[in-house]
């Protein structure tokens, strides 16, 4: 009875150690779809554990930077769920990335482009700073914290961000 | 017993992944892969000026096209009337099926837009913040769509008057880059309102000099580092292909109701950018009352 017990245990911990990332598992699922209009994006990532945020910054983390719109969804996620000083932090982070150069490659600079490159170059960035930013805008308890990424953006040597960040509250 | 109690705790205190760090450093193993596209850039059209006068490309920006061009287009080809809308959408051979699908799809969301305001100049511009409107917008301006490099670089779509004033042609950017779905929609809004030969194709207007932007500091091409005042890349009226298309998008980030927070977010950060592109002082405050910003 009592081997049965721990042999029963030691299999559920087992199992845990393997337990399928079902949020991350989605996150994907809504990437690969490729649809910017998901309604999952405003639905299924609500009330995220700290744990499967850690795995969402992770994920972020998986993508070469030239993923914008990828690492921007993310960075959208999460700016559903900013809650504690690892959220601000992950954010601050976010906008402090040095500029990405190039569509095609973040480390080259390269040739001319259309209406809008610019965003799409700091977009993930952007989305950061535009979360901070409503934290005033809808009177948020967490103004401090926001603060801190608003002023981070402010020193970015890309100039979307820096013009978003001048003409947003928060400074 | 207390043994095997104590190994459950040490396994149920483990992780159920492994820790990742917290910050980052931006970079990352995986290496980008581009979608295996080729294309031959369609042939010009047998009739049409082996040499067009075509404006000397500066590089410093996106493709443009010059007045004088416009009006030569308009010359040789008359001006175009709105086709009509219903049917298909005639795509040339070569234009690689993953565009073609790209190009419908975003399409097709375009298409599901809807919402129940629109500002002065978007009913001025369009009508109603509804897809069956944009679609129309779209697909009454634009007789084909083809391929080319659109002078090369990055530009992921161009209308070319001298060749044929009602064709957008999409270069392979048009899927090899990770541009927000809002994004390729704006640009090829932007371009569609190019084929417009009555109005000169809303050629682009050249940026003032000194080009200040809101921090105090000379406007530069984000690509080239060179400076854009004098360039052909503003607009002097809220009605061109900068501000049409900013227009858009929002209205469809303030009044869009089947749009979740990330497109009318990110409609809402691209129309700001374009905002910035439109420079005559008066075509600016316009839009901005218009935007109730």
């Amino acid at each position: 009875m009592r081997r049965g017990l721990v042999l029963a245990l030691l299999a559920f911990a087992a199992c845990r150690a393997t337990l399928p990332d079902t949020k991350l598992a989605a996150l994907d699922a809504v990437l690969a779809a490729k649809d910017d209009n998901d309604p999952r994006l405003d639905t299924a990532f609500e009330g995220l554990s700290e744990s499967a945020k850690r795995s969402f910054r992770a994920r972020f983390a998986d993508y070469p930077r030239e993923y914008f719109n990828e690492r921007g969804t993310i960075v959208y996620v999460l700016g559903r769920n900013m809650k504690t000083p690892a959220d601000w932090a992950f954010f601050r982070a976010v906008v402090a990335e040095p500029p990405c150069r190039s569509l095609a490659d973040c480390a080259k600079a390269g040739e001319a482009g259309g209406p809008g490159d610019e965003v799409t170059l700091a977009y993930p960035a952007l989305v950061a700073l535009k979360r901070a930013q409503r934290e005033f805008s809808t009177g948020g308890s967490m103004q401090a914290a926001a603060r801190t990424v608003v002023r981070e953006a402010l020193k970015s040597e890309a100039p979307a961000v820096r013009r978003l960040a001048e003409r947003g509250p928060g400074r | 017993m207390r043994n095997s109690l104590l190994l459950l705790a040490v396994l149920l205190a483990a992780p159920a992944r492994a820790e990742q760090s917290e910050l980052f450093d931006g970079t990352s193993g995986k290496k980008l892969e581009f979608p295996a596209v080729t294309f031959t850039p369609s042939p010009a059209p047998k009739d049409v000026d082996p040499r067009p006068a075509q404006t000397k490309q500066s590089g410093s920006d996106l493709f443009y096209f010059s007045p004088e061009e416009a009006a030569a287009a308009k010359k040789k080809f008359g001006v175009a009337a709105f086709r009509d809308p219903a049917g298909e959408l005639p795509f040339d051979k070569d234009v690689p099926k993953e565009i073609q699908a790209q190009m419908l799809g975003d399409l097709a969301f375009i298409k599901t837009v809807s919402g129940s305001g629109a500002s002065p100049l978007h009913r001025q511009i369009f009508g109603a913040v509804d897809g069956s409107v944009y679609e129309q917008f779209f697909k009454s301006r634009v007789s084909g769509v083809g391929m080319s490099r659109c002078g090369d670089g990055n530009a992921v779509a161009c209308v070319m008057p001298f060749w044929n004033p009602t064709k957008m042609w999409l270069t392979q950017n048009y899927i090899r880059f990770s541009h927000p779905q809002v994004s390729r929609l704006m640009v090829v809004f932007h371009e569609a309102r190019h084929t417009e030969s009555g109005h000169g194709n809303w050629g682009h207007a050249s940026c003032p000099t000194p080009f200040l932007g809101p921090d105090g500091k000379e406007m530069r091409s984000i690509w080239t580092g060179a400076e854009l005042a004098g360039e052909a890349a503003c607009d002097k009226t809220p009605l061109g292909s900068y501000g049409s298309s900013a227009i858009m998008l929002k209205n469809i980030a303030n009044h869009c109701e089947t749009c979740n927070g990330k497109v009318r977010q990110d409609a809402s950060l691209y129309a700001d950018d374009q905002l910035g592109r439109v420079t005559d002082a008066k075509a600016h405050q316009q839009m901005v009352e218009d935007f109730k910003l």
